[in-house]
């Protein structure tokens, strides 16, 4: 983090960016079996963490419903012949500005970003009931990612705190 | 996560009251619970949720299911006092369009 120190001169006004500090990440991770038994355990592991980070409760509200949802996959569809893990790794970053979890399994190879996004217009008898999970994680979040490395799936989401919406915003990123 | 619901069919109107959490963990119950007995005339859903505070994916499909199975064609569907958030998620999927959403019921 970077002070700024304001040195009024006869003439100007100028700020001056003076010294850094830096802050200090705080990373966690949970392994546990992807059972439903688990479900609420791994769940409240990120929800307990992000409520300590500071983010309000209709935030809360919505890392809970994207982290809910890729956790629930993992368990359901990962592992369909045998057993496995599910990770979880929570990262403030060193500003503490936001809080990016990684949902990590060793099942088989599945980006649920590909999924086709539900039609949300479409008239309510035609409406498919799939899909809508995976709509509402990238609605929700402020990045959302995949990535496959080795036997691995990684699912990586990323909220912000006070976000504004507008040109600043960064482009959600869909892999 | 704590969450209950009940559902009673009476006079061609089945009343799903919500509580607490619909999500991955009771939303499968609620399912098999409007699925099972006799739902032959339902004219009508009343999903009372004013003390339902968190609605998930699972949560929207048991909704969607209850439209789309068990409804009679031109039937209404109410959510009543849904709370803002629980709204919210209910306007992002596009359901609102077929909820008439209201604070109290009857009208």
């Amino acid at each position: 983090m970077l002070y700024t120190v304001w040195i009024k001169t006869p003439r100007y006004t100028v700020r001056v960016f003076a010294g850094a500090r830096k802050g200090k990440a705080k990373m966690r991770k949970l392994n546990l079996p992807a059972r439903m038994e688990n479900f609420e355990a791994l769940l409240n592991f990120i929800l307990q963490e992000a409520a300590r980070e500071g983010f309000e409760k209709s935030v809360l509200g919505k890392i809970r419903l994207a982290c809910e949802e890729i956790i629930v996959n993992v368990i359901n569809y990962a592992y369909k012949t045998s057993t496995g893990d599910i990770e979880i790794l929570t990262d403030t970053g060193l500003t503490h500005k936001k809080l990016r979890i990684e949902i990590r399994d060793h099942g088989v190879s599945f980006n649920p970003l590909k999924m086709s996004e539900p039609v949300i217009d479409a008239p309510v008898h035609e409406r498919k009931i799939g899909g809508l999970g995976i709509y509402l994680v990238r609605k929700v979040m402020d990045k959302v990612k995949y990535k496959r490395k080795g036997d691995m799936n990684i699912i990586i989401l990323v909220k912000y705190k006070n976000r504004k919406p507008g040109k600043n915003n960064p482009k959600k990123l869909n892999q | 996560m704590e969450s209950n619901y009940t559902v009673i069919l009476e006079n061609n109107i089945l009343k799903v009251t919500l509580a607490g959490s619909l999500d991955a963990v009771n939303s499968p119950g609620l399912l098999e619970q409007l699925k099972a007995g006799n739902r032959e005339k339902v004219n009508e859903i009343v999903f009372l949720a004013r003390n339902l505070t968190y609605l998930a994916s699972a949560g929207l499909r048991v909704i969607l299911f209850a439209i789309q199975r068990i409804l009679q064609p031109g039937g209404k569907v109410y959510f009543i006092g849904g709370q803002k958030d629980v709204l919210s998620v209910i306007n992002m999927t596009g359901l609102n369009d077929s909820l008439i959403i209201q604070d109290n019921y009857p009208l």
